[in-house]
This record gives C-alpha cells, structure tokens and sequence, in this order.
C-alpha cells in the first residue's frame, strides 16, 4: 500500500524534474546561405523525363518549365518555350508548339 | 476510526510528497540527467514534450487561414529555392537518407522527403506546418523562420513541402536551383 503511493508520487516526481529540463536549450540557427552557391536547374534531365512525369497541368511540371525556359531555347526539343503563357494549352492535349525557326 | 486513517494517510502522502521533491531537485542539482544529444529521452520524459508539443502547437495554430493558392507553380520554385538553402541540410533531399544534422540532432529532424505526415486533413496539415516553420520548435533544432520571412515565403515553403515527397532528384535540382536562365 504504502510502497504503490511510493512510485505514483515517483512517477510523478521524474515528470516534473523532466519538466524542469525543458525549459529551453538555445540551439544555433543555421545561417541563411541565400544563392551563395547558385547551381542552375539541370535543364537536360528534364529532356530525358518520360510523358508521365510530364503532365502539363501539374504544378511541379510547370515550375521546371518556367525554371527552363530561358534554357530551353538553346535545346532541341523545346516544348512550351515559344512565350506561350502558363494556360494556353487546351484539353485537346495538343502538342505545345515547337519552336518553328532554330539558329542552333 | 476513518477519521484517523485519514489523518494518517494524508500525512503519510505530504511526507511522500517532500521526499519526492527532494529527490527531484537532488536529481536535478547533482545534474545526474543525461543531457547529450547522442542519449535519448526516456520513455516518459519523452511523452511528454512529444504531448506538450502537439498540443501546443495545435492549439496556436488552429484559427490559421490557409491561402487558397498553395499549388500555384510559383509558390513551388519560391518555397523550393528557400527549402533547399535553409532547410534541406536538416530535413534532407530526395535521395538523401542522411545528414550530419540528422544524425546528430535530438530530437532528430524528420525526412520531409518522405510522405509520413499524419497530421490529419491537408488544411489542418499546411496550418500546422506553416506555425511551426514561423515559431520554431524550443529545445529543438527547428528554428523559427518568421523573424527574417514574411508570411508570404513561408507559406511557399509549406506549398512546396506538400509537393516534396512526390519529387525526384532531377525534379528536386531544377525547381529549387536559384539561378534561372532567364531572370524576372
Ligand atoms: C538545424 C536543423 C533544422 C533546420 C535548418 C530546419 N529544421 Fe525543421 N525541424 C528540425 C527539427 C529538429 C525538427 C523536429 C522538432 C521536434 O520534433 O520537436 C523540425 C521540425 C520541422 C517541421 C515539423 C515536422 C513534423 O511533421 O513534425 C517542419 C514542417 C519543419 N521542421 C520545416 C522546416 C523548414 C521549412 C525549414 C527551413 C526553412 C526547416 N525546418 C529548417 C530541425 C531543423
């Protein structure tokens, strides 16, 4: 009887001394290291993606279009890097446009 | 009779009651606590700030409006390029399965690559996200974002943690590399 009360109040005990630990261990920020060392997107890589990585309706494929767009030119098969905007394809599904004129 | 049982046990329980804190500031004092990183919590201890956290932090950011926006290609390539400077180091990169911040960190910083948040709905999911990016986590490595960020930013870094774990490398390199061929 008496030892139970013993180790609830123990319990208890080893949760308020943990409560008395948290009380703020200050930690380094890590710095902001902001475009130090800009790397540029690996526009190539996403020549060799597959269709189906490259639903032109989802978010993340438009975001490495835009990301591309300024290299696309300079490649081969430059899909949607003609100045169209972001919603111009239909639901046709058809093919964005390839740019007609090449100099490279 | 009763009434004297209960005197009785009444001071058997205050004398309990300052043995244990003696114990605890004992504990305490003789700093017999095993504080290094490298050590984890007890069971208990563990509970509760793991309990103390949740609650906290639910309860802070419950009336929080989410954007209605978060899927926009824009809030990917911003949440993206600052996720990948201030926070992959910790929460790692698709392929990555560790860092040294990950394991060294106590607690340890979760693979944000990886689709095991269980916090409820998406909404209560981006709410809790975005208060804990802003506020940070005490006796934590999660620093708090807000005092150098707007809100705006934050919240594209929650747009781009919802779209993480469905990145691959490649996608990971060109969405969050900052310098774009063509500026604006
Ligand atoms: C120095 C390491 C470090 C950095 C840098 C860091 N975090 Fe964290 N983060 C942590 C740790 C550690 C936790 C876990 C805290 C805890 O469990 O109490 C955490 C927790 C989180 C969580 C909650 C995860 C969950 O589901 O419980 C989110 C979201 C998060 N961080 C986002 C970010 C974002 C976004 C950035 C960059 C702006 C960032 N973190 C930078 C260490 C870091």
């Amino acid at each position: 009887m008496k030892t139970t009360c013993f180790r609830s109040l123990a319990g208890a005990a080893a949760l308020g001394s943990a409560a008395l630990l948290f009380s703020g261990i200050a930690v380094a920020h890590e710095p902001e290291k902001h475009a130090k060392d800009a790397e540029a997107p690996d526009c190539a890589a996403m020549m060799d993606m597959n269709a189906e990585e490259m639903d032109q309706d989802d978010p993340v494929v438009q975001a490495m279009m835009e990301q591309c767009r300024g290299h696309m030119d300079a490649m081969d098969h430059g899909s949607g890097s003609d100045g169209t905007s972001d919603h111009a394809e239909g639901h046709g599904g058809q093919e964005p446009s390839q740019p007609s004129q090449h100099e490279h | 009779m009763p009434i004297r049982k209960t005197l009785s046990c009444l001071r058997c329980l205050a004398a309990t009651a300052a043995v244990v804190l003696l114990a605890g500031a004992a504990y305490v004092y003789l700093g017999l606590y095993p504080i290094g990183a490298d050590v984890p919590h007890n069971a208990a201890t563990y509970w509760l700030l793991e309990t103390v956290r949740e609650r906290a932090v639910a309860r802070a950011a419950r009336d929080i409006s989410v954007p209605g926006d978060l899927e926009a290609s824009a809030r990917l390539l911003s949440g993206g390029a600052d996720y990948n400077d201030m926070c992959a180091g910790c929460h790692l990169r698709p392929g990555e399965n560790q860092s040294d911040f990950s394991l060294g960190l106590y607690p340890a910083p979760p693979d944000l690559t990886e689709a095991h948040d269980t916090h409820g709905d998406p909404a209560s999911r981006d709410r809790r996200r975005f208060w804990i990016i802003k506020h940070g986590i005490k006796a934590s490595g999660m620093p708090a974002w807000g005092p150098g960020h707007d809100d705006e930013r934050i919240w594209s870094m929650v747009a781009f943690l919802d779209r993480l774990p469905d990145l691959t490398p490649q996608q990971y390199q060109i969405i969050t590399a900052r310098s774009t061929g063509s500026q604006h």
